[in-house]
């Protein structure tokens, strides 16, 4: 009977162990592949992060201007304001004072957006923003 | 008047649903309270259905009076639209899924119900979680709610992104999906609260098995959909939402592998007790993050916090009391060993798997919350992460399946079974090294991954099939039809990844342009009318000559709320789509083209409607064996 109960303890700490050494590496390779998602006015505030990165605003009032295939605007967060430089074709639903998220990286101090979003809905606002209100 | 009487019949249904679960409850002791248990739950469920029914009848007829329709429908919508406008936001969406639930919970009960104190348990759960939802509905989410007293003459409209058959019957069935596991979770907490000794696994088997059919069939719609609505040619996003519609899928396929495995040698019974209670509790979870908007996702539903406090509490107390439930009443230790090699064997690795990829998945939905919580910054969780983790996940599973085909209950593993599989590995690598010498393919490692847990599978069922004499025994045509359809989706997927290739490009009319594999010639732009849009219709051909294919690339702008959604125009054959979208007029008066070649996607589509034919065999199967 004790020797039954100590190979059931011991199986369950040998379940603990492996499950947690599994959620380490899962926890690890998460902590490599995020992307951190900022707004204009955080880009003032932090030091430029390297790398690719989210940003989300909204588009600025005639700030959009299309040459070849680049798109260009402007995604501001009515406190700060950055110029986005977007290679291809825009979704539907952008366009300007309306939610945009954008990805990619800083280069100098323009944004080199990959991907490009815009919402769904016409009454978003990117959570960002909205919280600050 | 109707809108009236639908909110009545809604509210009576909800009174009845409280009564079946306060005498159900009763009738624990007093056991003559019984028979009035089943007409009562009866009606509250064929009342909520009627007031269904005549929310589809105001929507079909115009009543602009009730503020959901108003919102989102219009007199010059197709009645197909005007129906699917019901699904098309908050209210509806969950009137649905009550009325879903319902249903479900009446066909059951009907069919099951014989006068034990086990599906007394049942009906009293069923009815308490449809009493819970109808709260919900008629307190924070009336869709009956009337604007008065001065009535619009004409509805908003639906998002015309939403006007598509695909999206008027993929968010049904995935409903149909989530909320059938209610079955399987009443009949798990059942078992555990009446001790029945019965095997409340034969009766909910089938249940469940159409749940999961409907859930694989309403994701694969879902991301069809994506694909040629959306236009960013992709198919899987990795986005929250469709994360928390993948969660109970995951769970489901582990708890339909799990139950056959108590069902057939009464093994890993505690085990799909667990799973059961885990794959409800995760449908409800996904409606939670769904409705409350917590999570940032690319799809925006509407949002309100009230909502998403009452859903949260809802999920809590359910999973608080069934979990603990199962703690205290459900474990029990097997003594019995199991055999290497044998099909049970296979199906705990099965499970092992799964449950490794639920809980990352939840990781990666839930870590933005947690990272935004502790330490105040915003995060999202990409592609990147998910693929490194499917990746190598997908290759053991597919190892495993494939290597599974021929093994047989409680028998051990024998040598001989393993040539096949030896076999399968030699010609999927060999296959892959003819591709690179001829064609100069070169996979990444995660491509590798899913193309050769694919193709093993494909493989060794195939030769299974061929080879052996007694084609009898292992013919249980549903699950291998169903597994045949994971493999050619595994190499959809790999080869999709690997092969596709996009260019934008700006062209003027009338003048082709080279780009590095396709000529593009923009031959004109036409402006059409529908029936609730005009649209500018672009007549490209890509590659003139023989083989030139005519596209027409699409911009619609919808009438009423003045939206703008584009159309995709699509050339498919069974490897290749070529996948045309009409961009914006740039400012040098040109216009911009993304053309997409995206390899076998076929391969994709294919592989889940082989699942779900194949979980439907398998389902008529557990039918005939249950009966």
């Amino acid at each position: 009977m004790n020797k039954v109960r100590t190979l059931k303890g011991l199986t369950t700490l040998g379940i603990i162990l492996l499950a947690a050494a599994g959620v380490t590496l899962i926890l690890l390779s998460l902590n490599n592949k995020l992307d951190y998602f900022y707004s204009p006015k955080d880009l003032q505030n932090i030091e430029a992060p390297k790398g690719n990165f989210k940003l989300g605003g909204m588009v600025l009032e005639n700030s959009i201007e299309v040459q070849g295939i680049v798109t260009t605007f402007i995604l501001t967060d009515y406190e700060s304001s950055i110029k986005v430089n977007f290679t291809g074709v825009t979704p539907d639903l952008f366009k300007e004072n309306s939610g945009a998220v954008v990805y990619g990286y800083l280069d100098s101090n323009e944004f080199i957006a990959y991907e490009l979003y815009a919402k769904h809905d016409e009454n978003y606002m990117p959570p960002t923003i909205v919280k600050e209100e | 008047m109707i809108g009236e009487l639908a909110n009545f019949l809604l509210v009576l249904s909800l009174s009845l649903f409280l009564g079946s679960t306060l005498l159900g409850l009763s009738a624990r002791k007093t056991a003559s309270i019984r028979i009035l248990l089943v007409p009562i739950f009866t009606n509250a469920n064929l009342l909520l259905l009627f007031s269904f029914a005549l929310l589809v009848y105001l929507a079909v007829t115009d009543d602009f009076s009730i503020r959901y329709i108003a919102s989102h429908s219009n007199s010059a919508l197709p009645i197909f639209y005007k129906i699917s406008a019901i699904w098309s936001a908050h209210e509806g969406s969950m009137f649905l899924w009550v009325s879903l639930l319902g249903i479900w919970s009446l066909l059951f009960i009907r069919n099951n119900y014989k006068k034990d104190l086990f599906n007394t348990d049942i009906l009293t759960l069923l009815s308490l979680i449809l009493f819970l939802f109808s709260a919900f509905l008629i307190f924070t989410s009336n869709p009956l709610e009337r604007i008065l007293p001065i009535t619009p003459t004409n509805g908003a409209d639906i998002n015309p992104i939403l006007q598509d058959p695909g999206l008027a019957i993929h968010p049904p069935m995935l409903y149909m999906g989530y909320v059938g596991f209610v079955i399987p979770f009443a009949g798990a907490v059942a078992n555990l609260t009446s001790g029945s000794t019965g095997n409340w696994v034969t009766s909910v088997k089938s249940w469940t098995i159409s749940a999961w059919a409907f859930l694989t069939a309403g994701i694969g719609l879902g991301s069809a959909w994506a694909y040629y609505e959306l236009g960013w040619g992709g198919y899987w996003f990795w986005d929250p939402v469709e994360n928390i519609a993948l969660l109970p899928w995951l769970c489901g396929t582990a708890l339909v592998h799990s139950m056959t495995v108590s069902s057939k040698t009464s093994d890993l019974k505690s085990w799909s007790n667990f799973l059961a209670i885990l794959v409800f509790v995760l449908s409800l979870f996904g409606a939670f993050i769904v409705r409350s908007g917590i999570i940032d996702s690319v799809h925006s539903f509407a949002s309100d916090p009230t909502r998403g406090l009452y859903l949260l509490s809802m999920i809590a107390s359910i999973s608080l009391f069934s979990f603990s439930l199962f703690a205290i009443k459900g474990i029990n230790y097997s003594k019995k060993v199991t055999l290497l090699g044998s099909k049970e064997s296979f199906i705990y690795i099965n499970n092992i798997l799964l449950m490794t990829a639920i809980f990352s998945v939840l990781i990666g939905v839930l870590y933005p919350l947690i990272y935004e919580a502790s330490l105040n910054s915003r995060i999202s969780v990409g592609p990147p992460f998910y693929n490194t983790i499917f990746g190598p996940m997908v290759l053991i599973a597919g190892l495993f399946i494939g290597s599974s085909i021929e093994a047989q209950w409680q028998r051990p593993f024998q040598l001989a079974k393993l040539i096949n599989p030896i076999i399968s590995v030699v010609i999927t690598f060999a296959v892959i090294f003819v591709l690179y010498l001829v064609k100069g393919i070169i996979f990444s490692a995660l491509e590798l991954l899913s193309l050769i847990g694919g193709s093993f599978i494909l493989i060794s069922y195939m030769l299974s099939l061929l080879i052996t004499e007694n084609k009898k025994r292992i013919i249980n045509s549903g699950s291998i039809i169903a597994h045949l359809g994971l493999g050619i989706l595994l190499m959809g997927v790999a080869l999709n990844s690997n092969l596709s290739y996009e260019e934008t490009i700006a062209v003027e009319i009338n003048s082709p342009k080279q780009t590095a594999r396709n000529v593009i010639l923009l031959h004109n732009i036409k402006e059409t009318e529908g029936p609730n849009f005009s649209s500018i219709v672009a007549e490209v051909e890509v590659n003139p000559g023989p083989n030139a294919v005519n596209l027409f690339p699409e911009k619609r702008r919808y009438i009423t709320r003045g939206q703008v959604t584009s159309e995709t125009a699509i050339y498919s054959n069974l490897y290749r789509d070529i996948y045309l979208n009409l961009g914006e007029l740039n400012d040098q008066n040109q216009w911009i083209l993304r053309l997409q070649l995206n390899y076998f996607i076929s391969f994709i589509w294919g592989g889940v409607m082989l699942m779900v034919l194949g979980i439907l065999i398998f389902l008529r199967r557990a039918n005939n064996e249950s009966a």
